[in-house]
Order: structure tokens, then sequence, then C-alpha cells
């Protein structure tokens, strides 16, 4: 039931390739298909010869296009019954010449069978050829006078096209079909489609018409002057889509044409050189952004090392100091740790001054005052660490009374005006005064023992923590 | 700073976040992975384990047992489903930086629909950020599809292109590396799928799946009528009888099937055409529409476009990976001349 209808379907297409003996394959039909291969088998030397032309090629497109187009079966094995006398007639002649060893392959013959009747049903010509039979618009066909005369001419082309892409099958070797190869390989896209329009006696108004382009495209694709066309990517389509309008393989121009065009040495090899370029540069790019995090990397510790560093330095080196030193009382609260540390060697220096000075002037006994010579310098620094210089500057004429953190009493008594004293003790000091009148240098820094926390009503704290 | 040392070794990629296959170019080296967006999941124990990404997830599609479940997390071209999505994309990304002994951090540049909402855009942004990638950047899929298939975007001269694809269809008329015009319709391959279901359960009150419904399209499938008649073998669930039945379906029952979303396609081009400046009108009648996506190789498409609109309509050179492709190049051009080339969306 269902093969009856396809077939009806099917008429139609079979009308297409001049099959006039339709009635005679619907009888056929009924017989099925074991009585058919039975016939077949009659012909099987001569269609082995073919099968085998074809086998190479044709086998798996055949298992394709039988599982899913059109062709049911029973429907293949009408098309073959109706097809195959004279395919195999003008192909034994052929092949019975070219090479008769060739019988061995019987088994092949129901395999072979149905890939050759696929062929025969498509008037011999490849699968690949038939689908693009496909794409053809059917307008141009079903309406035109030029129907019967173009099929008849596709029909022809095609079996010439066959042969010229089916190389390994020995029915080729005609010199007709050879001169054919040379021209198309030797032809430029423009002449094979003019050659091509000319056979099917279109003219150029009709495929332009056809193709919604210009003349002039045309024209311009004909001669081959893609200069005055748009980008390659419209002229292949326009290629592709004149190719397929006059059923030449549309591969193989625009092949060809992509081969012109790297002749001519124009660019169409965009991609390639992207890929080049791209190459380099992205290598590039890795090696410059690996040298870039080594040399960060580098700065970082190397800047890490000297923030480390400077701290260090600080401690050791003595600074020089300079000879401002604040008597102002300005600054007395903001001096930091940096200052602390030239304000001690300038105590030091001072020190030595002082001495000189006062070399003649009795120093009271008791007071453990320290007379620091110029060669104890260094061992003094050393000792600051821990014990801290004070100098007294007295204004008027004051009693005091100096311990410092461990009980020790540095001095007691009443000096004189413009009297200067140098004690060295562990801070904290504890300072008791009769009254105001004294100066001390702590740390650098000369202030008026006034300015200095008291510990109560007359007497004050010298801390490290007060600068 | 570590996922910029990470991206050193990462290479930039281009990807095309389909609705049906997704397609990662990388910079140098081409189209490296084209599969199917489609993620299956197992569940273990009320945890959801991926079970496989891309074609070995598709061959379950339909056809999965009670734990697993077979997702296409991308629908309408947009994220549907955004941790399936995300967990995708990680695994693609992996895939293509494997041998690498940490996590990649790419930059990536993702395709989306031009008539995408800017929350779609956010969802897939972040998901491509929570797969790993350092910058994202988003282009609009006709540009992308015009970069990729050679047209001179970067011309004033109007450059019109047709993306087809798996869940919407671009128009877009650029000119000046941007865009003029851009139209985008939720109708591509997967409404060509529900279209034939839907003329088969109609006419042979038969259903089939959409693996089913997509291999007819593609072997009998056609946009304009043919002088040849093609037929194909269907097995579906009969409804009358529910049993599987076979029957023979032929191209003009497709093309019937199909008429419907391809008049959407054919209204919205020409209303593109429309609505576009007279100038850039008359460049894109001079040179054609371009025709890309997985729609393009829908036979026939190229020829009932040009029949509807009189104007030459040609088909790209691998309409499939055009998009990726343009996605690449435009990574190229970001590279030599700055990320203001484009319009380009950019988050890191």
């Amino acid at each position: 039931m269902n093969s009856q209808v396809d077939n009806e379907d099917n008429k139609d297409n079979l009308d297409l390739k001049t099959n006039n003996e339709l009635e005679t394959a619907d009888l056929k039909l009924e017989v099925g298909n074991e009585k058919e291969n039975d016939e077949s088998n009659a012909d099987s030397k001569i269609l082995d010869d073919i099968s085998k032309d074809h086998e190479s090629s044709d086998n798996k497109n055949s298992t394709d296009l039988a599982s899913s187009f059109i062709i049911d079966d029973d429907d293949k094995n009408d098309s073959l019954s109706i097809k195959k006398p004279p395919q195999t007639e003008t192909d034994s002649l052929i092949s019975t010449e070219i090479d008769s060893s060739k019988e061995e392959n019987k088994n092949n013959s129901d395999s072979s069978f149905s890939d050759n009747h696929s062929d025969n049903h498509l008037v011999g010509l490849d699968d690949e050829d038939y689908k693009k039979d496909i794409f053809l618009a059917p307008k141009q066909q079903e309406t035109t006078q030029l129907d019967s005369k173009e099929n008849s001419y596709h029909a022809e082309n095609y079996l010439k096209q066959k042969d010229n892409t089916n190389i390994t099958s020995p029915k080729l070797i005609s010199p007709e079909v050879i001169t054919t190869m040379e021209d198309n390989s030797i032809l430029s896209p423009g002449e094979r489609l003019r050659k091509a329009r000319k056979k099917a006696n279109l003219s150029i108004k009709h495929v332009a018409d056809r193709l919604f382009l210009d003349s002039r495209v045309i024209e311009l694709l004909e001669k081959d002057d893609y200069e005055n066309l748009p980008p390659i990517i419209f002229i292949r389509g326009y290629l592709r889509n004149y190719a397929k309008l006059l059923d030449i393989p549309l591969e193989s121009i625009v092949e060809s044409f992509d081969k012109k065009k790297l002749n001519s040495s124009s660019a169409t090899s965009i991609p390639k050189r992207k890929h080049k370029h791209k190459e380099t540069t992205s290598k590039d790019l890795w090696h410059t952004m690996i040298t870039i995090t080594v040399v960060i990397i580098l700065i970082v510790s190397i800047s890490w090392q000297f923030r480390s560093k400077p701290d260090n330095l600080d401690d050791i080196q003595p600074v020089i100091p300079s000879e401002n030193i604040d008597v102002n009382e300005d600054n007395l609260w903001e001096n930091n740790p940096d200052n602390f540390i030239k304000e001690n060697t300038v105590s030091d220096n001072q020190e030595i001054n002082l001495i000189d000075v006062n070399q003649d002037q009795p120093v009271i006994d008791n007071n453990p005052v320290q007379v620091i010579d110029s060669t104890a310098s260094s061992q003094t620094e050393i000792t600051e660490i821990t014990e801290k210089s004070l100098i007294l500057h007295f204004k008027q004429r004051v009693w005091m009374r100096v311990t410092d953190s461990t009980n020790t009493q540095l001095y007691e008594g009443i000096s004189s005006a413009g009297k200067i004293i140098s004690l060295a003790g562990k801070p904290p000091f504890n300072i008791k005064v009769g009254n105001n009148g004294v100066d001390i240098e702590y740390n650098g820094q000369t202030k008026n023992i006034g300015k200095y926390p008291k510990k109560n009503r007359n007497t004050f704290i010298i801390d490290n923590q007060i600068q | 700073m570590f996922k910029r040392v990470r991206g050193i070794f990462s290479n930039d990629l281009s990807i095309d976040l389909g609705t049906a296959n997704t397609l990662i170019y990388v910079r140098g080296e081409g189209i490296v992975l084209d599969e199917p967006s489609v993620v299956a999941i197992t569940t273990i124990e009320n945890s959801q384990v991926i079970a496989a990404v891309g074609v070995e997830a598709k061959q379950m599609l339909g056809r999965t047992p009670g734990h697993i479940t077979a997702i296409r997390p991308m629908k309408d071209g947009v994220i549907a489903d955004f941790t399936i999505t995300e967990k995708m994309l990680q695994h693609f990304i992996h895939k293509v930086h494997d041998n690498r002994f940490w996590h990649p951090s790419p930059r990536v540049l993702i395709c989306v629909p031009c008539g995408s909402t800017q929350v779609e855009r956010r969802a897939i942004r972040e998901s491509a950020a929570g797969a790993g990638a350092r910058e994202v950047y988003l282009i609009e899929e006709p540009m992308a599809a015009a970069i990729g298939a050679g047209m001179p975007v970067s011309e004033a001269t109007g450059s019109m292109v047709l993306d087809i694809g798996g869940g919407t269809t671009e128009v877009g008329i650029l000119s000046l590396n941007g865009i003029v015009y851009s139209e985008s319709i939720r109708i591509g391959g997967d409404r060509f799928d529900e279209a034939i279901i839907n003329y088969i359960r109609r006419h042979y009150s038969t259903l089939i799946g959409e693996a089913t419904a997509e291999r007819i399209k593609h072997e009998i499938g056609s946009a304009y009528a043919d002088k040849e008649l093609w037929e194909t073998h269907v097995r579906g669930r009969n409804l009358a009888e529910g049993i599987p039945r076979s029957l023979t379906l032929n191209s003009n029952e497709v093309l019937e099937a199909l008429q419907e979303p391809l008049a959407s396609i054919v209204s919205t081009v020409k209303g593109a055409l429309e609505r576009i400046p007279p100038e850039l009108g008359s460049d894109v009648a001079e040179k054609g529409i371009v025709l890309t996506g997985g729609g393009a190789l829908l036979r026939n498409i190229d020829r009932l476009l040009m029949e509807e609109t009189c104007l030459p309509v040609i088909i790209a050179d691998d309409p499939l990976t055009c998009v990726a492709r343009g996605g690449g190049r435009a990574l190229e051009m970001i590279e030599e001349h700055g990320p203001d080339v484009f319009a380009l969306e950019k988050n890191s």
C-alpha cells in the first residue's frame, strides 16, 4: 500500500527523467524484490563492472540516501528495472573492453545493485550531485519553455560532471572527457559560468533577474573582474548562487575562485594571516607579561628590604647635632624619637663644653655629679641607653633635690644663678625644688621646670615619655 | 592580583553561548569546541551532580531514567537556568584549558542576542564570571556574525546580516563598527522543530520527540518549494492507538509545517528593510543580505528570502561558526585598537 502511494508520488520525478515505462514498473513492483533480483542476476556480470565503478564512490552516499530520502526500497527497484537495461548495455561495452577480470564480485551484486539503481534513478549521477540538483528552484523548471531542453542538458551535464569528478572510474578514459576535465581545471570560474550559461541558453539579463543582481555584476563575475565587486564574501556568495542556478557543483566553482584569488595574491587568506599575526602577538604578550611580573616581584622585594633597613640604620648612625637647638620651648611636646637620639648626642657634646667651662667651679662633693671627659664619650653613648643625662641650668638661687628611679639621690643642695650641673641616672627622675628658677635640659630640650608634669606641689617628674 | 597572574596562563575566549550549540573560539587556535548546550544532571541523595555535558548529554535528551535529567539551560537565546549554565560554561572553559594545573582565568567575550534585556545580559555575565572568567565582554550577535562572515563592518557602508540561531533570529544592519538597526525575534531552529512536531500531531495524530523533529528538519526540511520531493520515514507514537507507528513525511509537508516561523522571519527582514535609512538600504540592495547561523543551512532558505525581498541573499561560509569566529576577531580588534572599537559592554 505504502509503496504504491510512493510510486504515485514519484511519478513526477520519474517523468522528469523522461521515463516512459512507469506502468511496467508498477507491474514489476507487484512481483516483488526477489524476482527482480533474479532478473538482475542475469545481468550481474555486466552489473558487477558497473557496480565496482560506483561502489567506491557511491557506497557511503547511498546508505545515507537510502535511509533519508524519498526513495523507498520498492521504488528503487522500480526505477532500476526501468532504467537498467540501457545503462548496462552501454556500460558493458566499455567495461568489458577495459577490464574483463572483475567477475569475482558476484556476491556484491545485491548491495551494489541497490547502489547502482539509486544511481540509475538519478540518471547516473553521484548522490551529491543529486542532492545539489534539489537545491535548484523549481520555478524555472516549471514555468519556462526551456525546461525540457535544460533538463536534457542537465542530464548530459551531470554525466560529464560525474565523469570529471570520478577519476577512478574506468569509464572516464575517453578523450572527450579528458579534454573537458582539462578545460574545467584551466578555466576560470567566470569562464565556466559563462560557458554553462550559454549552454543553458540563458541571457545575462535572465540570470541577473533570477539572482536579483545587476546585469553588470553578472558580467563582472564572468569576466573574473573582482576589483569592482563587493568584498570577497559577497563574491563567493554570488558565485555559489550562480553555480546553483546553472547546476554546476558549487564547491568546485568556489575552489577555483579561491585558487584564482590566491594566484592574484589578493587578500583571500585573511584568516590565515590573522592566525599568524595572532600567534606572534599572543606569544609576545605572554613573554612581556612574565617579564613584567618578574620585575614587579623584584621591585617589591627590594623595596621591602629598604623599608626595613632604614630603621636599623637610624638606630646606629650618630646624627650630627644641628646648632639651633630650640630654646624657645615651643616644640617641647612635638618631638619624635629621631630627635630624641639627636638630642642625646647634643647633650653629650654640650656636657663636654660645660665641663670645660665649669672646671674651676667647685662641685658639691656628696652629689654624684658625673664629670664626663671627652674620652668617655663612646662609653656614655652605650650607658645612655639605660642612663639618661640631665642638665640643670640655674637662673636663680634654688634649692633642689634630684633622685632617679632607683631612688638614688643624684643631687641635693642650693645652687646660685648661672650655674650648670650635669647629672646622670635612670629615668624617671624625681625633682623637688624650692622655686621654679631652674631650667632643665633633658633629651636635648631645655625647659623650665614648671613645664614638666607635677607629682605634687613642688615635686616634678622627668620621664622618658616626657620629651 | 592572583587572578591576573592566572590570566597570563589562560587564553582569551570568544563564546557563542547559543540555545542549541555552544561554540568556543580561542585566539590563535580557532574553534576549539562545538557542543550542544545540554547538561545532564544526576540526583544522588538530594544532591545534584553533573553527569554529562555536551554531545553526550544531548544523546540523553528525552531518554533519561528518573534520577537523570537532561536540561537545555538556554532558552530563546538567554539563560533559563542560571546555575546549570554556569556549570556548563565552567565545564567548557576547563575543557578548552586542559593540561593546566590551576583554574583558568581567561578574558571572555560572549555573544548575546541584541534583544536581550539588561537582566538577561547580567545573568550571562555573572554566569561567565562564576565560571572563572577574569573579564567578561558582551557583544551583540549580529555584530559578531557580520564580523565572522567577513563583512566590511568597519566601512561606511551598510551591511545586513540575518542570523538564524537555535533560539533567536537576529537581523542587523551595520555600518562603521556599529549597529544601525537590529531586531531580534525569538524564533529559530527550536521553533522549526516545534512546528514540525505540531504538524505531525495534527495531521497524523502521531507524537514525535524533539530529536526526531530535528532529524526531519535536517533531512528534508525546506523553506521553498522544490522541484524534487524528498521523503523520510518517521516513527512516533500514534495518539489514537498509543503504539509507536511509522509514517512517511515528504518535504512539502515539512515546508507547510514551517510556514509560520518562516513567515515571521521574512516579515522581520522586511520590517528591518523598511526602517533603515535609505542610504543603507541602497547599500544592502546592492550587495545583498548575508545569512548566518544554523538556520542558514535549511534548504532553500536563501531562495525564499530572495523571492520575498527581491534582494540578493547569500549564505556565509561555514554559517554555524560565524558568530564565534566573529567574536574571536572582535577580541583581536580589542587587543589591537583598545576596547572602544565596538560599543562593547565590559565588566570585570
